[in-house]
């Protein structure tokens, strides 16, 4: 079919006839005086058009008013005053340029179990040096987020711990503190929220100062406007916290401690990592107060910043200061034997990654299913030369690549190559500190440095054996088996 | 007083009859009765007649109002089938050729498939012969659209009304159909 020509069409369309004549028309427009005039029917403008404009005009103006008017809180957001200069005496491991600590190491303890528990121990006397060792319940896993793993974590009473508070008596005549650590870790998890919600935070810093006083009661040196004053007010008085006028809560990522900060020291409850802290210049009057003194002679700002410090360091000798009241000691301690027998169950990965984070080829990385076939060969070869009668004997193989020994044993050069020809299957990595422990139970390969083991480790490890074994010697060095050594921090 | 106001606005629609009534035809092809509209809309013109500011430009509210009435009365008072054989028999009535009706059918229908704007602009210039800048006027555009607009109804006009789509056959044998004569 031929396409239509429009053009034509609108030619017909122009000269044709209207569908009504004129006279029709005209009979029309002499009937409408006597017509009704066309009643105003509002409701005809209404179609989908004009609702869809009118409802999403009114929407944009109605959130555009709730949303300028949430800024009309702004003028009571809190002025920062007279900010303080916080001194680090000693840097805290959890400063954001993460240097080390100066403090001497701190002992650590590692335990089978479950070291985090609930009960709090309430403390009246001098700090005890003498270590014991406390059977602690479980923490329950919501509460261990509040929580850190903390240096110090001697199961003494007077010592801060990861999962008991500490407390610290006053005679002085304000209301007692007393937390549990259950309670302080909440307050800490809580005070966070609060903080971080009003936007109360000194930068990227996690310290968090709460002066409780009822003249002026501040946040990180901020003023708080009334309204968040009841809001602080509520949450403290949930754990029993009133005002006093050296009240302070200093929260950081590894510690709380919430009561007095006195001259005399601290009083009250704390949590997690051992901490001196003193405020000093905080009882002076404050110089940009309202209520002018004329006693007080001006000062310039530099002068006035420096008047008020915080000073946070970690505990590293005692603290008498008077009374009864010092700060926590903790020396430097054996890790406590763990009496009993006890079998230790490693777990090699099925799939192993052979590269670390730098991109480094790890040495003496093996499958469980590479370790166990290596077990196997290395007993197939020693058995085959005679030097064991049993495949399920303790073996300890020094890996030095110019001299391979067997319990500590020099081996024929033949049996020496069939050992070299089953390391190279494996991937097996020599060097002078290299060595292969394993009986029929486990298979421990790799580095035995310092204190510490980098490779790989499947099976079960029976204290008993272990410590009467051949292997007594390379184990006991190193901490994780508890074989009555020093622990120091941060092993393996 | 009603008398003088009927005779002058009598005298103002005489010039706009026909091109009043092409643009209401086009319009309301398929949807609504023409007599309907046009009846709703000069009744709603006589009444606000004084507010008119320029009565020269009678048929530029006249237009403007039939385009606002179709879009918010439209509604099928009759089946589409109704009203196009109702405006067959006008047209027949005033002595048209089934030819011509069916051409113009065949133009309408195409003209409801273009959008709004495009056939508005289409139906002014084409068939009520306004000037782009009155179209512009009406539509309270620029004539720069007004031309964008046409020019692009006519492409689509002429890929409908072309061979390779069956819309113009099937069309026609509607159109056919609804012819009674």
């Amino acid at each position: 079919m031929k396409s239509i020509d429009s053009s034509s069409l609108f030619e017909k369309a122009k000269q044709v006839p209207t569908e009504l004549s004129k006279e029709t028309v005209f009979e029309f427009i002499g009937t409408i005086p006597s017509l009704p005039a066309p009643a105003n029917n509002w409701f005809q403008n209404f179609n989908l058009n004009s609702i869809i404009m009118t409802t999403t005009a009114i929407t944009l103006v109605t959130s555009a008013v709730i949303y300028f008017t949430s800024f009309t809180g702004q003028e009571n957001t809190p002025v920062l005053q007279n900010v303080p200069e916080v001194i680090l005496k000693q840097t805290i491991t959890d400063s954001i340029d993460k240097k080390e600590p100066i403090i001497k190491p701190i002992p650590q303890t590692v335990q089978l179990d479950d070291p985090q528990g609930e009960k709090a121990v309430q403390q009246q006397k001098k700090a005890s040096l003498n270590t014991t060792s406390e059977k602690v319940a479980k923490v329950p896993k919501e509460e261990e987020e509040t929580t850190t793993k903390i240096g110090s974590l001697i199961p003494t009473g007077n010592h801060l711990d990861a999962g008991k508070a500490v407390q610290f008596e006053a005679y002085s005549s304000v209301s007692k503190i007393s937390l549990t650590g259950t309670q302080l870790r909440k307050l800490k998890s809580d005070l966070i929220k609060y903080v971080k919600a009003d936007d109360l935070n000194r930068g990227r810093s996690n310290l968090i100062i709460v002066e409780f006083n009822r003249q002026k009661p501040k946040i990180n040196h901020y003023t708080l406007n009334p309204s968040q004053i009841q809001r602080y007010e509520g949450l403290l008085k949930k754990y029993n916290i009133d005002y006093g006028p050296q009240r302070r809560i200093v929260v950081d990522k590894k510690y709380i401690m919430v009561g007095d900060f006195t001259e005399e020291g601290f009083s009250g409850s704390a949590l997690g990592k051992a901490m001196d802290i003193q405020f000093k210049g905080y009882d002076k009057p404050d110089l940009f107060s309202n209520d002018k003194n004329s006693d007080i002679p001006s000062i310039k700002s530099d002068t006035l910043r420096l008047s008020r410090q915080i000073s946070l360091s970690p505990i590293d000798e005692p603290k008498r200061t008077g009374g009864t009241i010092f700060q926590p000691y903790q020396p430097e301690r054996d890790s406590p034997s763990i009496k009993g027998e006890y079998e230790m169950n490693f777990y090699q990965a099925r799939k192993v990654s052979l590269l670390d984070k730098d991109g480094v080829k790890k040495k003496n990385i093996l499958s469980r299913k590479d370790l166990k076939r290596l077990r196997r060969d290395i007993y197939s070869v020693l058995y085959k030369s005679n030097l064991i009668e049993s495949k399920k004997a303790d073996i300890r193989i020094g890996l030095n690549p110019n001299e391979l020994t067997v319990n500590k044993d020099g081996i024929s050069q033949n049996t020496d190559a069939k050992l070299r020809e089953v390391f190279l299957k494996y991937s097996v990595a020599l060097g002078t500190k290299m060595k292969l422990l394993m009986n029929n139970d486990f298979i421990m390969i790799g580095e035995f440095n310092e204190n510490k083991f980098k490779g790989s480790v499947t099976g079960t490890i029976n204290s008993k054996e272990a410590k009467s074994g051949v292997f007594m010697e390379d184990l006991k060095e190193i901490s994780l088996f508890k074989f009555g050594s020093k622990s120091k921090k941060n092993d393996n | 007083m009603s008398n003088s106001k009927q005779t002058d606005f009598m005298t103002a629609y005489n010039g706009c009859h026909d091109r009043f009534l092409r643009y209401c035809s086009s319009l309301a092809y398929g949807k609504m009765d023409v007599q309907d509209l046009v009846q709703d809309v000069l009744l709603t013109a006589y009444h606000n007649y004084e507010k008119i500011e320029k009565k020269e430009q009678l048929l530029h509210y006249l237009i403007r109002a039939a385009r606002n009435r179709s879009i918010s009365l439209w509604r099928k008072q009759k089946n589409q089938q109704e009203l196009t054989e109702i405006h067959a028999e006008r047209l027949a009535d005033q002595g048209v050729s089934p030819e011509t009706i069916l051409d113009i059918q065949v133009l309408y229908r195409m003209l409801n498939k273009l959008p709004l704007k495009q056939k508005d602009a289409l139906i002014l210039f084409e068939i009520n012969g306004f000037s782009m800048k009155e179209i512009a006027e009406i539509q309270h555009s620029n004539e720069g659209a007004v031309k964008t607009k046409i020019s692009r109804g006519r492409k689509k006009l002429t890929a409908l009304m072309s061979d390779k789509t069956s819309s113009p056959v099937s069309d026609l044998l509607e159109t056919i159909q609804t012819i009674t004569l």
